[in-house]
């Protein structure tokens, strides 16, 4: 008994001497030695894109919304709203990724973490800037702070944002710091500037025992404190429609609607993300068919449970048909919307929610396919629950012209939000090039403690 | 051929004739007030060149903020002209005291469209004090939030706010953490 005690007060606090861990090292460090053509490609198209974006902004700041962009009385919250709530819920995949898989002890999650946190705070921000996008006069944001209603979800929305982004950016950044020393002393041939940042960052580590206690203590409570606070910003994500008079919208089903299709679209993310990040630096020995078997699996889970919120979402209502639900139900099932909405339950919901199923199939390829198909349908789902639902209100003004009725986004915004797009991208590909996108400390970890089945998976 | 000037002659003649006849009358409308059994009453007289019109379709609106409150539609008016219309005195009056209040009569056959305005004192005055008064709600005002919801915001703010802050706090003190 008293051994038992022992054991379990003993902390392996780990020296990573092993010749192993300096294989990772090495396979995990290359990403950041040198940028080839078409790493410097991909990065100019980005950038490239991003400007685009600014530009478009520039324009339609100076020439006024009415001229540059469709919004109009009805449907105000246009395609600037859906790509919010769209970057919002990818958010949520540093939550699921890393966090919910970190405190249930699924040792996979190790080569994972980061690149969720990472694609998290990228999302974040940019939900922020589509926002900022959409207000008529951004430089009345402060006004919110000022003159704001505790009250308003509004309020609460900004509240949660920054707090989500400022927890995600700690969250991404504290397991960094060992990663920091091991950059520090064994990157060669970089800037003195990027060398100083590393030192910098690293806070003095030396990988003591009283370091590695701290470190992981303070990495165990933000990864308890992120997962309600993901769950947060969502549902208040949700609450900004729920509580806005439209008949789409009265549902008291909207929080865990939103909060489970975010993790539907947290796990497609990270299926695309760890494919793409897997061919592009050769981390095939990392990120393994075994993630991809996981992850097909977690596919189908949430897939199911984001098709039962939708069918309490949509079956309800379709079965009363009242008032102004029927104009939009029909308009989604039979009407304008019908290709589209039908488009988005297959590819978005019933594809993820069988396929994947069959063993073969979730393989990297195929399930990234798949995924692909989840994310772009994911992002169509956040524009029908936003666009189509603005064009019902509960009191129709009269005599309203026809621009006001129908709702096709500008140039301007789907330059800018390809732009958000861009600069999400941008935010991981530069993060990947200046800092290793897998934890190498916490990967070397479990191999460490015998947790093999990390990088030995076939 | 002279007999075709006669009959081209005639049925322009004629049909000056019945366009005449089937042109729309001028008419007018003017309301008043009164009171019949402690209720409010408004009666619009159609008059046609001084004499009252029987028969036509008289509706009655308040204008609001939003468009035109309907106080009844189409009642006829009797053989003195007179359309009756029982009048609400509860709808709440403008900021100067007044209604506005509008008489229509709609694609009459005779008569056509035409409308008629005048001014009410019927009504109570707009009573905001209850929105001035009202205790803290959700709804409320910026300084009307209710104790328990500030209480509960700023917890829950002040809860994370100090983990991030304290969490920060364990890094800058990594440093004396190094081996001595």
């Amino acid at each position: 008994m008293e051994e038992k005690i022992k054991n379990s007060e003993k902390t392996t606090y780990e020296t990573f001497t092993q010749e192993e861990y300096m294989e990772m090292k090495r396979d995990l460090l290359k990403p950041l030695e040198k940028i080839g053509l078409w790493g410097k490609v991909w990065i100019g198209f980005l950038v490239t894109v991003c400007l685009l974006g600014v530009y478009a902004y520039y324009i339609q700041e100076t020439k006024s919304k009415y001229v540059t962009v469709s919004l109009r009385d009805y449907t105000m919250w246009g395609v600037y709203i859906s790509n919010f709530v769209f970057f919002v819920a990818l958010s949520l995949i540093g939550v699921l990724m890393s966090a919910v898989l970190k405190l249930t002890n699924f040792e996979w999650y190790r080569p994972l973490s980061r690149i969720a946190e990472v694609i998290a705070v990228g999302a974040i921000m940019l939900a922020g800037v589509s926002i900022v996008a959409a207000m008529g006069r951004p430089e009345r944001l402060w006004h919110l702070v000022v003159y704001g209603r505790i009250q308003s979800p509004i309020v609460w929305d900004i509240i949660v944002i920054l707090t989500y982004v400022t927890t995600s950016l700690i969250l991404l950044f504290i397991p960094m710091i060992p990663s920091m020393a091991t950059l520090k002393n064994h990157l060669t041939g970089k800037p003195k500037w990027q060398m100083k940042m590393y030192e910098l960052l690293s806070f003095g580590w030396e990988g003591t025992e009283a370091q590695w206690k701290s470190l992981k203590r303070s990495i165990k409570i933000l990864t308890i404190m992120v997962i309600p606070l993901g769950v947060a910003i969502h549902t208040v994500t949700a609450w900004l429609f729920a509580t806005t008079l439209r008949a789409e919208w009265d549902s008291t089903n909207f929080g865990a609607y939103f909060v489970s299709g975010a993790f539907l679209l947290g796990v497609a993310g990270m299926v695309v993300a760890i494919f793409v990040i897997r061919k592009a630096y050769n981390l095939e020995k990392y990120l393994t068919e075994m993630h991809f078997d996981k992850l097909g699996m977690a596919l189908v889970m949430m897939s199911f449970i984001y098709i039962y919120f939708n069918i309490n979402e949509y079956l309800v209502p379709a079965y009363k048909m009242s008032g102004l639900h029927a104009n939009h139900l029909l308009n989604l099932f039979v009407g304008d919307e019908a290709l589209f909405y039908w488009m988005v339950v297959l590819f978005g919901m019933v594809i993820p929610a069988t396929l994947p199923l069959i063993p073969k199939l979730r393989k990297p390829l195929p399930l990234t396919v798949i995924a692909v198909g989840v994310v772009i349908a994911a992002w169509f789902k956040r524009y029908l629950i936003v666009i189509p639902g603005l064009a019902h209100p509960y009191l129709p003004i009269q005599d309203v012209p026809e621009s006001w009725r129908h709702y096709t986004p500008s140039l301007i915004e789907m330059t800018i939000v390809a732009a958000t797009f861009a600069a999400t991208l941008l935010i991981v590909t530069l993060f990947s090039r200046f800092f290793p996108i897998i934890s190498v400390w916490e990967v070397a970890e479990g191999k460490l403690e015998g947790k093999d089945e990390i990088i030995n998976y076939k | 051929m002279k007999n075709i000037k006669y009959l081209i002659s005639f049925c322009f003649l004629f049909s000056l004739g019945l366009l005449v006849s089937a042109q729309e009358k001028e008419a007018s409308m003017s309301i008043s007030f009164d009171k019949v059994d402690e209720k409010n009453v408004c009666n619009v007289l159609v008059s046609s060149e001084d004499k009252p019109v029987a028969e036509v379709s008289v509706s009655l609106y308040v204008e609001r903020l939003f468009g035109l409150l309907p106080i009844k539609t189409e009642v006829a008016t009797e053989e003195n002209g007179i359309a009756t219309f029982e009048f609400p005195d509860n709808l709440p009056l403008n900021d100067d005291g007044k209604l506005i209040v509008l008489a229509k009569v709609e694609d009459d056959e005779n008569y056509g469209s035409f409308e008629e305005k005048t001014e009410a004192k019927i009504g109570t005055p707009k009573d905001l004090s209850k929105l001035d008064n009202s205790g803290r709600s959700l709804a409320g005002g910026r300084d009307k939030a209710p104790i328990y919801f500030i209480i509960a915001s700023i917890s829950i703010i002040a809860g994370i706010w100090g983990t991030l802050a304290y969490v920060l706090l364990q890094v800058f003190k990594l440093k004396k953490l190094k081996t001595v």
